[in-house]
């Protein structure tokens, strides 16, 4: 049932709609299928985050995406990264969640007094380390400098208020995961858990490695390029005029659109632009979670009248950001309105 | 030894009334009336402090087993009390859902300004106080005899005269930085300022900013537009507050641009001060070179009282070299 309703949210609107929605609106369903199949199972925290020491990796790991949300997701390329973030957070919560056998939300009635002590004690030991970080950091850079108002502005109006909000609602949490020791095996092991058990742990990995694999599509995957010419518009005085439409694209889901779409004509000396092929023109379409930078826009003709025009842009990524890629749309029309070069 | 007594409810309200008026953005200025704000909490929080005995900030050790499950209960009730409040002060304060209570500047003006002080402030007082608030909420009051040595505290803080005394104290330390401090200024200019367009003229956009009380207080901001032709410099968006002096194009005065120009200093950051008798003036000398200076005085609080004079002066020349501004 839960696999039919994860084709339903998630695959068909994509195969229906390829191109058309945009893969964080169909990454969305997934974590909250993910989140869904995660809270339906009981919150043992199984073999690994038993251990405090991998309880602690995720304390380290949630602190790091949460410092990265105020530090990083501040506008342009960073701003388009607070969403990957945010769904990390929230998948790294969930496996806390996990870990502490979500004891910190727990309610009295769900606690024995051993366990409510613990409880209380977290909540006591985090509002400590809540009042130092978050008052601390707005006192200190209130007062610091010009600079240093102009930081926290900037922070509070990029990724903070999701780093705060995390500090608010799940710092017990991960203070308890942090203190607890391992874990001792109270209860014998069942042979064999449900299939949510099983499913679980695989969703969880699976959601959390889908960014990183369309990230990767980008630089494994071909460049594809669709080209279309049409010389039909106008053939009139003499002159032959060519409308060309091409989209290069690399990635799926993550990546970049090249489009370059313009009327040139020759008149038998030299071909020149009537439309389509300037500075201006030069605007990647549809980039997601990448940072586009322009390495040539020109277009220049040659002495025997042949009009060259280049496109062509780094594509980086922003969750593999040691990666890069070029694209580039290249085209040449002859002084007598045919295209000769098309990459 | 749980009492629940209507005066530790009483305080506890009136300093959630207290912090919600810093913390929310209606009314959009407190003109000054901030200061009596944050004196009448700190008066409340001595007296919060003293009615719980402190044990809101006592270390474990010390405590026997049952005053420390208090104390632990109170901070667990407290930190989702905070988070609460965290949330919605961020969407009340930061996120745009209530745009039309923030009265400010142009955005691109305000960017540096950081935090508004009352916010700060709320936020102190909620992270600080609420452990206490809930103790005294729920009306937590210590065996007799086991605090004998915290009594001199308790007595202090029980009274109207020690809470008073605290606020008072607070006033008058706000008075002497805010009056003796020097403050800190920071320039900013955009030039050419694209958002600008003048014919046959190139604009800048100018920003001056003081602190306040080392930015406890927020900023003092004052704002130009001015633009060169190469014949003369002139203010634009200046409106007709300002009489476009002899050899100023027609629109120096006309249109009235308040997101570009503020005849004076800008007074939406009067929450913990005031701001009064604000005016500029300009000129222009036979070089084409403008001369604009904007004043106003600075008081730590409602009243007109120990204030200072903040004076920021633009110089310009005719080809848009800044030969003073500060």
């Amino acid at each position: 049932m839960t696999g039919g309703v994860f084709m339903a949210v998630v695959l068909i609107p994509l195969l229906i709609l390829p191109g058309a929605v945009s893969w964080e609106v169909l990454y969305l369903p997934l974590v909250l299928a993910t989140m869904l199949v995660v809270r339906s199972v009981p919150a043992e925290p199984g073999a690994i985050l038993r251990r405090r020491t991998a309880r602690r990796l995720l304390v380290g790991l949630i602190t790091l995406t949460s410092v990265a949300l105020v530090t990083v997701a501040q506008g342009g390329a960073g701003q388009s990264s607070t969403g990957w973030l945010l769904i990390v957070l929230v998948l790294l919560d969930v496996a806390l969640g996990r870990g502490t056998r979500r004891l910190a939300a727990a309610t009295d009635e769900a606690v024995d007094e051993r366990e409510e002590e613990l409880r209380n004690r977290s909540h006591r030991i985090s509002y400590g380390i809540l009042a130092l970080v978050l008052g601390g950091a707005l006192l200190t850079s209130s007062c610091g400098s010009f600079a240093t108002r102009r930081w926290i502005w900037d922070a509070l109006h990029g990724g903070a208020p999701i780093a705060i909000a995390q500090l608010a609602f799940f710092l017990p949490a991960m203070t308890l995961a942090w203190l607890e020791p391992d874990a001792v095996d109270s209860e014998p092991r069942r042979g064999r858990g449900s299939r949510r058990e099983l499913l679980a742990p695989v969703m969880l990995v699976a959601t959390l490695l889908v960014p990183f694999v369309l990230a990767a599509t980008i630089f494994v995957l071909p460049v594809h390029t669709t080209t279309s010419t049409d010389s039909s518009p106008a053939q009139s005085g003499g002159r032959r005029c060519v409308e060309i439409e091409a989209r290069s694209s690399i990635g799926i889901g993550m990546g970049a659109v090249l489009p370059m779409h313009g009327v040139a004509c020759g008149d038998g000396t030299a071909a020149r632009e009537e439309w389509g092929f300037n500075q201006s023109d030069c605007n990647p379409h549809m980039t997601d979670s990448v940072t586009v930078i322009t390495r040539e826009c020109t277009r220049h003709t040659t002495a025997d009248g042949t009009m060259h025009f280049t496109y062509a842009v780094t594509v980086q990524s922003i969750m593999l950001p040691l990666f890069k890629r070029d694209l580039s749309l290249r085209i040449a029309i002859d002084r007598d309105g045919r295209v000769v070069e098309f990459s | 030894m749980t009492r629940i007594t209507a005066p530790g409810r009483l305080i506890v309200v009136a300093t959630t009334v207290g912090t919600a008026l810093l913390a929310l953005p209606a009314p959009s200025r407190l003109n000054g009336y901030g200061l009596l704000i944050i004196a009448l909490l700190t008066g409340l929080d001595f007296a919060l402090v003293g009615r719980t005995r402190g044990l809101g900030f006592r270390p474990t050790r010390g405590l026997d087993e049952r005053l420390r499950q208090v104390r632990d209960r109170a901070y667990r009730i407290a930190f989702r009390l905070v988070g609460l409040g965290l949330v919605l002060t961020i969407a009340v304060r930061v996120l745009p859902i209530f745009p039309m209570l923030v009265e400010q500047a142009s955005q691109r003006d305000t960017l540096g300004d950081g935090i508004s002080p009352r916010v700060l402030f709320a936020v102190l007082e909620m992270l600080v106080f609420t452990p206490s608030m809930v103790l005294s909420w729920t009306g937590f009051d210590p065996a007799p005899g086991r605090w004998a040595r915290h009594q001199s505290l308790a007595a202090a803080s029980s009274g109207f005269a020690g809470p008073a005394l605290v606020a008072v104290a607070v006033v008058v330390a706000w008075v002497t930085l805010i009056s003796a401090g020097t403050p800190r200024s920071s320039t900013t200019n955009q030039t050419p300022d694209r958002d600008t367009s003048v014919d046959g003229a190139t604009c800048a956009h100018f920003v001056s900013r003081r602190d306040v009380g080392y930015g406890l207080g927020g900023v003092v901001r004052a704002r130009a537009e001015a633009c060169w032709n190469g014949k003369v410099a002139f203010l634009f968006g200046a409106g007709p507050s300002l009489p476009a002096p002899a050899g100023a194009p027609q629109y120096f005065s006309d249109p009235l641009l308040p997101d570009l120009m503020g005849c004076g200093l800008d007074t939406d950051q009067q929450d913990l001060v005031a701001i009064r008798g604000t005016s500029c003036s300009a000129s222009i000398d036979s070089a084409g070179t403008l001369h604009y200076r904007a004043w106003g005085h600075l008081f730590p609080g409602p009243l007109p009282f120990a204030g200072r004079e903040i004076r920021v002066e633009l110089i310009i020349d005719r080809n848009g070299r800044v030969i003073s501004f500060g």
